[in-house]
């Protein structure tokens, strides 16, 4: 049985329209006139125990409002959530003593007091033995270098500090399930570099499941195995991180080097992309011809001195799905 | 449980402890601000020495029941007040709703203001005072009376405090109708209830129940009768009156829970 089960889940919010015209204040809080937005309009997914998953979409494509009905915080309007045989909405606090919870933009952490001090507070919220607290602690402190500002107040830690608190905070307790909600948001290469690899570290060796959102695909890259793309309310892609790159990067780019500064290039099956002196970039479609097809054309017509075929970047695949969403149907 | 909230508030008054100019500053202010509202109604008296048939040292015996037990629900329900509304508006309730306890235990355990016991002393001071002046026939019940109006007082407040807050849930702002319920009913009480009208004696009975904050126990304490047939022995039922108004504070806190909508992002 998979740990994450969701079913054609919808959450609809209904906002206020305010009618226009003079006193459009007053007459709203008379008469409340509201339009439905669907965040969230069709999801189904599942997770399997132990997956490091990847939810992506674009800004108000409905990751946040899913993350938010996984964690028990919304209830949906529609459909099925199951999470290790729980109903989060249902059964919110037997649900969230299992699971840990991150949001980047905001700490759980207790502002004015000493980091140390929300730990402590954390044990005694969810009663954990001390001796196993105390283990945890330890070896989050090992792996996130905590040491240094454990006695600091929390607002005085720098973001990547905070980040590092929030990460040990959320899985003191031993949550079987990591619920991450942009966790590198706003972080330096190197913080960033840090938390991905203290996230790998706990999904192998600790068995923890983790759902992510993020919008740097440099952590899905280095993180996930899988993807879950949506787009308006809905999944548009689901699977590994290398099919998506195999079915929807078909264009690859080859760059060459020739002897002498060209204006213009023209060979079959490739789209001239720019001139930039003696460098000339090419565009071509895997299905119709090869790399080595392609250069043979080029070396026949002009000399190369140097090339190299450019992979297309996972970001520029998403891009190209966020913009046609239609390249999938 | 219980161990858990004094746990929690000890860090919660260990933040505000942060900032202990201010902290000290405001517990002053607050003290003198609420005293001023006696002496406005000292002064009040100078110039009708009897309300509705009640001499000043019997008002006072009103309200000091109704500011010492107001000023109690106000410490702790604290959270449920201007901290709450700033939680809707950032959105900082879904941390609430990620911890394995009980959102209500949670709000409740996240603020104590230690400054509006000012309002306590103060309505304690009145009410010793006031009790100087009467001559009070201290029996064993009328002893037990007191404690368990204030007690049931507390409850009342505080039920009207956690129905503002849970309105949150669907305009975000605690809307200041509830104000005429939590300061309005404090500062209506303070009269005798009697010198109402039908309606709004029975709104503040029967409905939203501040008349039970002290009228009925004020009747038992002063051996007075009420014009309009209130048994002073409903004094007694006021615990049940609370808890059961609390009750329903807490059902109506359940479905604005269940209506969270959280914000963007």
């Amino acid at each position: 049985m998979a740990l994450i089960e969701v079913e054609h889940l919808r959450k609809t919010f209904l906002l206020a329209v305010r009618p226009p015209g003079r006193f459009a204040a007053l007459r709203s809080l008379l008469s409340r006139q509201t339009r439905p937005v669907h965040a969230v309009s069709d999801v189904s997914f599942t997770v399997a125990a132990g997956e490091l998953v990847g939810y992506i979409g674009p800004n108000g494509a409905g990751k946040s409002t899913t993350m938010k009905m996984l964690t028990g915080i919304l209830h949906p309007t529609s459909g099925r959530i199951e999470v290790a045989g729980r109903v989060p909405y249902r059964e919110r606090v037997e649900h969230v003593r299992r699971i840990g919870v991150v949001f980047g933009q905001r700490s759980q952490l207790w502002w004015d007091l000493p980091t140390i001090e929300s730990f402590t507070l954390l044990r005694h919220i969810y009663r954990m033995p001390v001796a196993r607290w105390q283990a945890n602690l330890h070896s989050f402190s090992a792996l996130l270098d905590l040491e240094p500002f454990l006695n600091t107040p929390v607002r005085q830690l720098s973001l990547g500090q905070r980040m590092r608190a929030d990460l040990a905070a959320a899985l003191l307790h031993d949550p079987t399930i990591l619920f991450l909600d942009e966790p590198t948001i706003g972080l330096d290469v190197v913080a960033r570099e840090r938390i991905r690899e203290f996230l790998e570290h706990i999904n192998r060796e600790n068995g923890v499941t983790i759902m992510l959102t993020t919008h740097d695909l440099a952590d899905i890259e280095r993180l996930c195995q899988r993807v879950v793309l949506i787009d308006h309310g809905g999944v548009v892609y689901d699977g590994q991180i290398a099919t998506l790159r195999t079915r929807f990067g078909r264009w690859r780019t080859l760059v060459v080097d020739l002897n002498q500064s060209v204006d213009h290039v023209e060979v079959p099956n490739a789209e001239l992309l720019r001139v930039e002196g003696t460098r000339v970039a090419l565009r071509f479609d895997r299905d119709h011809t090869t790399a080595a097809d392609l250069i043979a054309a080029v070396a026949a017509r002009y000399p190369i001195r140097d090339l190299t075929v450019e992979e297309p970047a996972i970001e520029s695949i998403i891009r190209d799905i966020y913009e046609q969403p239609n390249t999938l149907q | 449980m219980l161990a858990l909230y004094l746990r929690l508030i000890g860090a919660r008054i260990r933040s505000q402890m942060q900032y202990k100019l201010s902290f000290w500053l405001e517990l002053i202010g607050f003290a003198l601000s609420t005293g001023l509202e006696f002496v406005a109604l000292a002064l009040l008296f100078g110039k009708f020495p009897v309300v509705g048939g009640w001499h000043l040292a019997e008002v006072g015996v009103l309200y000091g029941l109704s500011s010492t037990s107001f000023g109690l629900a106000e410490m702790v329900s604290r959270g449920f007040d201007a901290p709450f509304e700033l939680m809707m508006q950032r959105g900082s309730f879904d941390g609430v709703l990620t911890r394995p306890l009980n959102s209500f235990f949670q709000i409740m355990a996240s603020e104590f203001q230690l400054r509006r016991f000012g309002r306590s002393i103060q309505g304690a001071l009145v009410f010793l005072y006031a009790c100087r002046h009467l001559t009070i026939n201290w029996t064993l019940a009328r002893m037990i009376l007191v404690p368990l109006t204030l007690l049931s007082g507390m409850t009342v407040y505080m039920a009207l405090i956690v129905i503002g807050a849970t309105m949150c849930f669907w305009t975000i702002k605690t809307p200041e109708v509830i104000n005429i319920f939590t300061f309005g009913g404090d500062a209506l009480v303070s009269y005798p209830l009697s010198i109402y009208n039908g309606l709004i004696r029975n709104l503040f009975l029967w409905v939203v129940p501040v008349g039970f904050v002290n009228y009925p126990a004020a009747l038992l304490l002063l051996q007075r009768t009420d014009p309009h047939g209130l048994p002073a022995g409903v004094a007694w039922a006021a615990p049940l009156v609370a808890a059961t108004f609390f009750a329903v504070a807490c059902l109506f806190w359940r479905v604005g829970v269940s209506k969270y909508t959280s914000t963007g992002s």
